[in-house]
């Protein structure tokens, strides 16, 4: 008797339950949750190059040019830009763009924006902008841009991080501490509110100059940070968010994804600056006794592309010609010989623990194959701190090698391989082949001041084949970017890791 | 014929039968997979059937022999990177044994001398000591480990003091507390009245009396060693790959558990026989050692 009345009570409430909540989608606009490993540390954009933060800058602010899911380069608060000689570049900025408190955006805003980027210690950007002799207001709308030399990516520096305009007023130390809380922009989401580490909402912004006309398709995005991998997947599986980004790619069976090579590499610092390494056949050896293909297949479930020269293939200086070394130990073998090394060497493999998926895998199949061609490798896997440490100051110590998965900045051989080679770069104590004489070094700075883009063209040809010949670093794969998507939720991944609120629509 | 059974503090008993030498199991029966574990640890190189680092990528994540799909020969599968997963678990056996047994050695020595010490003198070198005690334990182990691996390198050797100086302070506090109880009994009284040295009453009259706890909070310590060391291991602190142990290989394989459970069920169930036995061990040396646990057994 009890039980039968327990049981009505319960379909009571189940009942009660199922017309009280409301039908699912039906909300006018649509509200979409993403969910990233880790929560933005500011809203500044002046402070973070990080690729999870920049995600909610770019929902926030707009660029002067911007890149297009293509990749190309499109108009952004800039309609136009135009060089009026070798150094000198006229950008003419969109009328009308207000900034989410109603505040007109004006020429005044983008050169404080632009001159607090360049200021290093004040910000995190400032080599992106290093190349800026001075910017001057002529107009309410129209600013010059004057370079120290001439620069042919100006227009692409327009769309890099760091390049978020927020009005003028947040433009100094005060100002910057207010913004990084409550961020102020012209982009298409206007920032509501942020619970640190919990979640982010952020609505549409019906103003905004890119909706063209059209209503957008996503009212809302809420941002709901989940650091562990599995309670990421599941809570897609759950549907308790839409878009999960950095999905394990073995994991990739369990859920929708969307997928799309990355413009960012996974790569080796070798320290040449002392035998057996300096010697390029030796480091030719160390990529011939390496099975990037079976590492690709079965440590990242395929989901990678092999590639030599030093550019993914989004970068504009690919090199389409060069094939990666293929896996052959019997060459590997015989080049150690020619060498002078028939016994064997020995190097180190360092990596931190938790650089990318299976990194610390990927070091002991490496040392793995490398043992059967005689390359000693001893594994030092490193806490987090200490590896941005060594990297950061450049201490790889000589014979190291040490995993990173550089992106590249600009989409441009000038934001990848001579960002990091540069004699300053994070590579530049590595290799001798970067100093200036060498070949590898005069192509690259001359690239770097050359306008006609044939030209720069043939330059990066040249220098990714001398990177494909002196392997200066350790080459295995370019990446690719995987996020879990739930099926009412559809765009386009891009290649440079962004997600966009306004190229994304939603099933009613 | 009767024979007169005595031993101190227990009551005469008078048994019928010579005393025949009984197995004590509850100390054996734990004994057996621990001594099985240093077995094996120590002849890794001849019972181990293939390389521990050495793998075949192509034959990852395959099951142990009696399922499907298994590779011949492997017979608990394979690993993350197609290594024989039982190869790993005897030569993990000599790393995480070598380094939870010098660690808690290390840490049970140094721990109980303090302990000794402290109690017995008391006073400044006491507030002293403690404070160091207090200190260490108000510290984070874990950044208490970054900083000195940060410093020294990872290697074993430095795994070990690492992990001894987390095991030192629990022997510390309580063979104090021990101390200073004992240290007012009439037996060291006297042995102090009679003249006894210092030392000669530390290790002559205290420590046999506290031994056999030392003992047992060594076995819970080697167990407790052996996940710390995983823990510090998944840091990127620990031991370094490709040298196999239980620790870093339940880390690595945890994330497999749904697609490959063999991978951390093994160095699961081995991390865990091997705790459990040792605590098993432990509380049979206890109820062995201690006077005061003295069995009913053989009571009438």
């Amino acid at each position: 008797m009890m039980t039968s009345i327990r049981w009505v009570v319960c379909l009571v409430l189940v009942a009660a339950l199922a017309l009280t909540a409301p039908p699912a989608g039906a909300q006018r606009g649509a509200q979409i949750t993403i969910s990233q490993p880790a929560d933005a540390t500011t809203m500044d954009p002046a402070r973070s190059t990080q690729v999870l933060t920049v995600n909610y800058f770019v929902n926030l602010y707009d660029t002067l040019t911007r890149w297009d899911t293509a990749l190309k380069l499109q108009p952004g608060l800039a309609t136009a830009w135009k060089s009026v000689n070798d150094t000198t570049w006229d950008v003419t900025l969109r009328s009308g763009v207000k900034f989410h408190d109603g505040s007109p955006l004006t020429a005044e805003d983008v050169k404080a924006v632009y001159e607090r980027a360049r200021t290093p210690g004040k910000s995190v950007v400032a080599a992106g902008f290093a190349t800026i002799e001075a910017i001057e207001v002529t107009g309410p709308t129209t600013l010059r841009i004057v370079t120290k030399k001439p620069d042919p990516l100006m227009p692409v520096r327009m769309a890099q991080m760091g390049g978020y305009i927020y009005p003028a007023r947040f433009a100094n130390d005060e100002g910057a501490k207010e913004l990084a809380r409550k961020p102020i922009g012209t982009g298409a989401y206007k920032f509501v509110s942020w619970t640190k580490d919990d979640q982010l909402v952020m609505d549409a912004n019906r103003d905004w100059w890119g909706w063209s006309g059209k209503a957008p398709a996503v009212e809302r995005i809420v941002w709901k940070p989940i650091p562990d991998d599995f309670a990421r997947l599941s809570a897609l599986q759950r549907s308790e968010v839409d878009i999960i980004t950095n999905v394990p790619p073995d994991q990739m069976k369990i859920v929708r994804t969307l997928t799309v090579p990355a413009t960012r590499t996974v790569t080796f610092w070798i320290n040449t600056t002392q035998p057996p390494t300096s010697d390029k056949r030796v480091r030719q050896a160390m990529h011939y006794a390496m099975d990037v293909q079976s590492i690709v297949k079965n440590l990242y479930a395929g989901q990678g592309k092999p590639f030599s020269g030093g550019l993914a293939d989004t970068d504009f200086g690919y090199n389409r010609e060069l094939k990666p070394y293929a896996y052959d130990p019997e060459r590997a073998r015989k080049l150690l010989a020619d060498a002078g090394h028939a016994g064997g060497i020995d190097v180190t493999l360092y990596a931190g623990s938790g650089t990318m998926v299976n990194d610390k895998q990927l070091l002991e199949t490496i040392a793995d194959t490398w043992s059967q061609v005689g390359i000693r490798a001893r594994i030092e896997m490193m806490e987090m701190a200490a590896r941005q440490k060594m990297n950061n100051e450049r201490t790889v110590p000589p014979n190291g090698v040490m995993l990173i998965n550089p992106q590249s900045t600009l989409l441009d051989a000038d934001g990848s391989l001579w960002r990091l080679f540069h004699p300053s770069g994070f590579g530049g104590k590595y290799w001798s082949g970067n100093q200036p004489g060498q070949r590898f070094h005069d192509v690259m700075e001359q690239a770097r001041y050359t306008l006609d883009e044939k030209k720069r063209k043939e330059l990066y040809t040249e220098a990714t084949r001398i990177i494909h010949e002196e392997k200066p670093w350790l080459e295995l794969f370019q990446e690719v970017v995987i996020y879990g998507v739930s099926k009412r939720v559809s765009f386009k991944p891009r290649a440079d890791y962004r997600l966009i609120g306004s190229e994304m629509t939603v099933a009613k | 014929m009767a024979v007169v059974a005595g031993r101190a503090g227990d009551i005469l008993v008078l048994d019928v039968a010579p005393r025949r030498r009984r197995v004590p199991w509850p100390l054996v029966l734990p004994a057996i997979p621990v001594a099985i574990a240093v077995v094996a640890a120590l002849l890794a190189p001849w019972i181990a059937p293939y390389s521990p680092t050495s793998g075949n990528l192509a034959a990852r994540l395959r099951p142990p022999a009696w399922a499907d799909g298994a590779v011949p020969g492997r017979l608990l599968g394979t690993d993350l990177l197609g290594r024989d997963l039982l190869s790993r678990l005897v030569w993990g056996a000599r790393i995480s044994l070598l380094i939870a047994l010098s660690a808690t050695l290390i840490g049970a020595a140094v721990g109980s001398l303090i302990g000794l010490v402290t109690g017995y003198y008391r006073g400044r070198v006491d507030r002293v000591l403690t404070k160091l005690i207090d200190i260490q334990l108000a510290f984070p182990f874990v950044l208490l480990a970054i900083a000195v691996i940060a410093g020294a390198g990872p290697s074993i050797p430095v795994l070990v003091v690492v992990l001894a100086i987390g095991a030192w302070v629990g022997h510390a506090r309580i063979v104090r507390g021990l101390v200073l109880s004992l240290r007012e009994r009439d037996y060291v009284q006297a042995a102090h009245a009679l003249g006894a040295a210092t030392p000669r009453i530390l290790f002559r009259h205290l420590l046999p009396e506290i031994l056999s706890l030392i003992i047992v909070l060594a076995t819970f310590d080697v167990g407790r060693i052996i996940i710390l060391e995983s823990t510090l291991s998944f840091l990127g602190l620990g031991v370094q790959p490709p040298t196999p142990s239980w620790g870093s290989d339940l880390r690595d394989a945890s994330t497999y558990v749904r697609q490959a459970w063999w991978t951390a069920t093994f160095p699961g169930l081995a991390i865990m026989i091997v705790v459990l036995g040792l605590n098993l061990v432990g509380d049979a040396l206890r109820d062995a050692l201690d006077p005061r646990t003295v069995k009913p057994r053989g009571r009438t």
